[in-house]
């Protein structure tokens, strides 16, 4: 017997409409609807960055983030995997030392096979001991902070999932005068991004960053179709507010499911 | 053969999970709510696993830095022979007198320590966001001190209006754009998964090797 959880009615439904929006959003562009994603600055700061690296001849630190790849900072974490990516194929083609870090072991076996194919594809060998594992939230920080400060790196990368010590990293890595490019989806984190970073990706970003980077279709749908949901979810709130300013609750309750 | 499981029951394996965690997380279906909990230990069972190679790495990197002397030996000495009495103490049980010393009076005390470096941390990105280099910085300025002044208690002793104004800016500015925020970042982390369900997430190209 299938019986829906009380009280997950309306969200489900919500997810329902999600997905075919997704789906809409991703027929439409493979079909060849064009979308274009706007100019990130973070993104194209990319090439400052390994650029900065290989004129002072220091290495570079990127990483997807202290979240592991399960539950809701998952997503946070593949698309700092994305930002990696790109950064080992920059760093692959100036030949600059690149070291990659994170707290989570399934995180750590990914990104040294990314860092590995990125640079298998510039046709340069990846050192797979520059892949670091600090398997705590604070061996981690102190780990990486360590590391940015002994390497005297030019250029520090962390977008993904943060938690708190993303501060005790990036404040590190200012102190050096490294040239950092930082982002999260996590709200609590967001300021110390802004604090420290020279280019920041915030929120929602995040997840377009990936699509920016990739430019492919079933990214960019999909970047797409959250602006097409929020349009409709707007329209949702103005007619909820509409029917709230009558003195009517059904509507507000509908969401009570 | 190799590039068929690579290519597709990858993507089967991580469909189906899926799903079933997505519709378990909505209904109640005997035995598949069961099923789904399993599932979950028995990934976090393989993720402990995926330590060994992190570990491999961290060993051969630290012992190659030792065997040729390079440059701050010592602090690899320091790396290995922590990772070995941990491991042996590790070995004779997580609830065996030693390991429990070593965690409560080593690790403990050493991840608190270095939880206290925020406040500093803190202290010092807060001085160089609040600098009023533009109209945007000088906003945050006010408003943050503002905020500061509403919640220390000599800030109500100096105008009992300031606790007023944070209630208000917590209440309504910083809620409502926090809110939107939050909506974004959601439709973001579902679009994610429904994309890595449907096999054309991002995730999937990085386990196939495409990039």
């Amino acid at each position: 017997m299938i019986q829906l959880k009380t009280g997950s009615a309306s969200s489900f439904l919500f997810l329902l409409g999600f997905i075919i929006v997704v789906f809409i959003a991703y027929r439409l562009v493979t079909g060849g609807r064009k979308v274009t994603i706007r100019l990130m600055p973070a993104i194209e700061a990319l090439d400052e960055a390994v650029g900065r690296a290989a004129e002072m001849r220091r290495p570079i630190h990127a990483t997807p983030g202290d979240s592991a790849l399960g539950g809701m900072d998952g997503p946070q974490t593949v698309a700092g995997l994305e930002v990696c990516s790109a950064v080992a194929r920059k760093s692959a083609q100036s030949g600059v030392p690149l070291y990659i870090t994170t707290p989570d072991p399934v995180v750590h076996t990914l990104q040294t096979d990314i860092a590995e194919q990125a640079y298998r594809l510039e046709g340069e060998e990846f050192n797979p001991t520059n892949s670091m594992l600090f398997p705590f939230w604070t061996s981690f920080a102190i780990g990486i902070s360590g590391l940015v400060y002994r390497e005297n790196v030019a250029s520090n990368i962390c977008v993904g999932g943060w938690h708190g010590i993303v501060l005790i990293l990036m404040e590190t890595a200012s102190r050096i005068g490294a040239f950092q490019i930082g982002g999260t989806a996590f709200i609590d984190q967001l300021p110390w991004f802004v604090a420290c970073c020279d280019y920041y990706v915030l929120g929602e970003e995040v997840f377009a960053a990936g699509a920016y980077l990739s430019q492919n279709p079933s990214d960019i749908s999909a970047v797409w179709s959250q602006d097409i949901f929020k349009l409709i979810i707007i329209a949702i709130m103005a007619l909820g507010i509409l029917i709230g300013l009558t003195g009517s609750t059904w509507f507000s309750n509908l969401f009570k499911m | 053969m190799a590039n068929l499981a690579k290519n597709y029951l990858a993507s089967v394996i991580v469909a189906v999970i899926g799903f079933l965690f997505v519709f378990t997380y909505y209904f109640l279906a005997q035995p598949l709510n069961d099923w789904s909990q399993t599932l979950a230990q028995i990934i976090s069972l393989i993720s402990l696993f995926a330590v060994l190679p992190g570990a491999f790495l961290m060993i051969r990197r630290e012992t190659s830095i030792l065997t040729v002397r390079g440059p701050n030996w010592d602090r690899s000495v320091i790396t290995l022979g922590s990772f070995l009495v941990f491991l042996i103490a590790g070995l004779t049980g997580l609830s065996s007198p030693i390991y429990l010393w070593l965690y409560n009076n080593v690790f403990v005390i050493l991840s608190t320590a270095i939880f206290s470096l925020l406040a500093f941390y803190i202290m010092s990105a807060g001085y160089r966001t609040f600098r009023a280099r533009s109209w945007e910085a000088t906003v945050l300025l006010v408003v943050g001190l503002l905020t500061i002044l509403g919640v220390v208690p000599f800030g109500a002793s100096i105008w009992s209006g300031f606790p007023t104004i944070t209630d208000w800016i917590s209440k309504y500015p910083s809620t409502g754009t926090s809110r939107g925020i939050t909506i974004g970042i959601a439709l973001g982390t579902a679009g994610v998964i429904i994309r890595t369900i449907a096999g054309q997430g991002r995730l999937g190209r990085f386990i196939k090797g495409e990039e």
